[in-house]
């Protein structure tokens, strides 16, 4: 390998999979900042060498803060074929967190009162633990709170298909109501 | 060209419904985007008043803003996505913690993410922790706020002192010791015994225009001169001295 294109390619390692912000991945700015204007350029010849451990750099139009740019993250293409294996810091219990105040953040035009989620969740898992956990959401980046408020963090908008999750949680209320309604 | 009131107050009733909407206060579809950008582009302003093309272009991006919220209502409508609150709640209410994980996790796009360690993070976090004093020991060393304080009360006001005396004979003091020049404030506050005595009262100097306070923001010192006349201020304004606490 050219030394060059081993110095470009180095650098978008370190860029892409190494936690360094609130978020995963990293903006097109800086892409073009530490790799030049051509960076596509070597994203696409970088994806040559992970596809084959089945991982794969994907570009994600993102809007947030009234702002607009292209993130770059690295997913794995095939899911995790290991399910024994825990890969997220994340517990069940965050993880319906997540998608409770994710339900309401997407209900609300201009974010939810966190009162109002905290609410709901302390009825199913209790106060405490359901202050823990948005806590932990919150820092993490896949919550926003600002004035009390809870919006969609920007780590939601990379991980989450938030319209196809939108449409299951619909879909799966209807059923459900069929199926009590049928019974 | 008119730069009359009535068209700052169609700017600003755009800007507020916007911020409206952005905020959930306000429901999109219930402003006339259309009605709202005929009237602004009827409006001829003259560019020289700036505060008025700046309002313009605030209003103009409210409208976008309420537009893109109209677009984005519009298409979770049509996709069957719009939710509302007790669509939400009903949810929640009925299904169980497992099946909103797995709503979750049906609609999850994992990302590839490493936590590293650089060394040299290691090594000044060894470092922090090597000079570290034991917490114990720590305690001991340094002193309480409640010390501190009572340390400093017994100091001002334990000992009964004529205040207006103790001022006037410290600026005489500060008159011979400095010859009319700038001095250290420090140097001087701590030559005598009591630092937080001399220090309290050589605020009441100051503030009576007695002394003249310079400050060094670059070298981080402060400075006095005594005068000889009294100052009135104009524009009086403060400075904040941290005393160290057992020094003098």
């Amino acid at each position: 390998m050219a030394r060059d294109k081993f110095v470009k390619f180095s650098r978008l390692a370190y860029l892409l999979f190494f936690r360094r912000h609130g978020y995963p991945g990293c903006k097109d700015w800086e892409l073009e900042k530490y790799l030049g204007r051509n960076y596509k350029e070597v994203i696409a010849e970088f994806n040559k060498y992970i596809e084959p451990l089945g991982l794969r750099v994907e570009e994600v139009e993102v809007e947030f803060g009234g702002e607009s740019w292209r993130h770059y993250v690295v997913k794995p293409i095939y899911g995790s074929s290991l399910t024994d294996i825990k890969t997220s810091s994340l517990n069940q219990i965050d993880l319906a967190v997540l998608a409770v105040s994710l339900a309401y953040v997407l209900s609300s035009e201009g974010g939810v009162p966190k009162k109002e989620v905290v609410d709901v969740l302390a009825r199913k898992f209790g106060k405490n633990r359901a202050l823990i956990s948005l806590g932990r959401l919150i820092r993490y980046g896949y919550l926003l709170e600002r004035d009390d408020k809870l919006y969609t963090g920007l780590r939601t908008l990379l991980e989450i298909d938030v319209d196809k999750f939108g449409a299951l949680l619909v879909g799966r209320l209807k059923a459900s109501s069929e199926t009590s309604g049928g019974g | 060209m008119r730069r009359g009131s009535r068209d700052t107050e169609l700017y600003e009733r755009i800007i507020d419904l916007a911020i409206g909407v952005a905020e959930g206060r306000i429901d999109p579809f219930d402003v006339d985007v259309g009605k709202f950008l005929d009237r602004l582009s009827g409006l001829d302003i003259d560019p020289e008043f700036t505060d008025l093309l700046m309002l313009d272009v605030r209003a103009l991006h409210g409208l976008v803003t309420i537009l893109e919220a109209q677009s984005r209502r519009l298409r979770d409508r049509g996709y069957g996505l719009y939710l509302n609150r007790l669509l939400i709640r009903m949810a929640v209410e009925k299904l169980g913690v497992d099946e909103l994980v797995n709503v979750l996790s049906a609609s999850w796009r994992p990302i590839m993410e490493l936590e590293y360690m650089d060394k040299d993070l290691l090594d000044e976090a060894f470092t922090y922790y090597l000079n570290l004093v034991d917490l114990a020991l720590r305690s001991r060393l340094v002193p309480s706020f409640r010390e501190v304080a009572l340390d400093i009360s017994a100091e001002l006001f334990n000992e009964p002192i004529d205040l207006e005396v103790f001022v006037e004979g410290l600026k005489r003091e500060l008159m011979e010791f400095s010859k009319g020049e700038f001095i250290d404030y420090f140097d001087f506050i701590y030559r005598g015994d009591s630092p937080v005595l001399r220090a309290y009262a050589i605020s009441f100097l100051i503030s009576d225009g007695w002394v003249d306070v310079k400050v060094d923001r670059l070298k981080k010192k402060i400075f006095i001169r005594p005068r000889s006349e009294k100052l009135v201020f104009k524009d009086p304004a403060s400075v904040v001295v941290v005393l160290g606490h057992g020094e003098g």
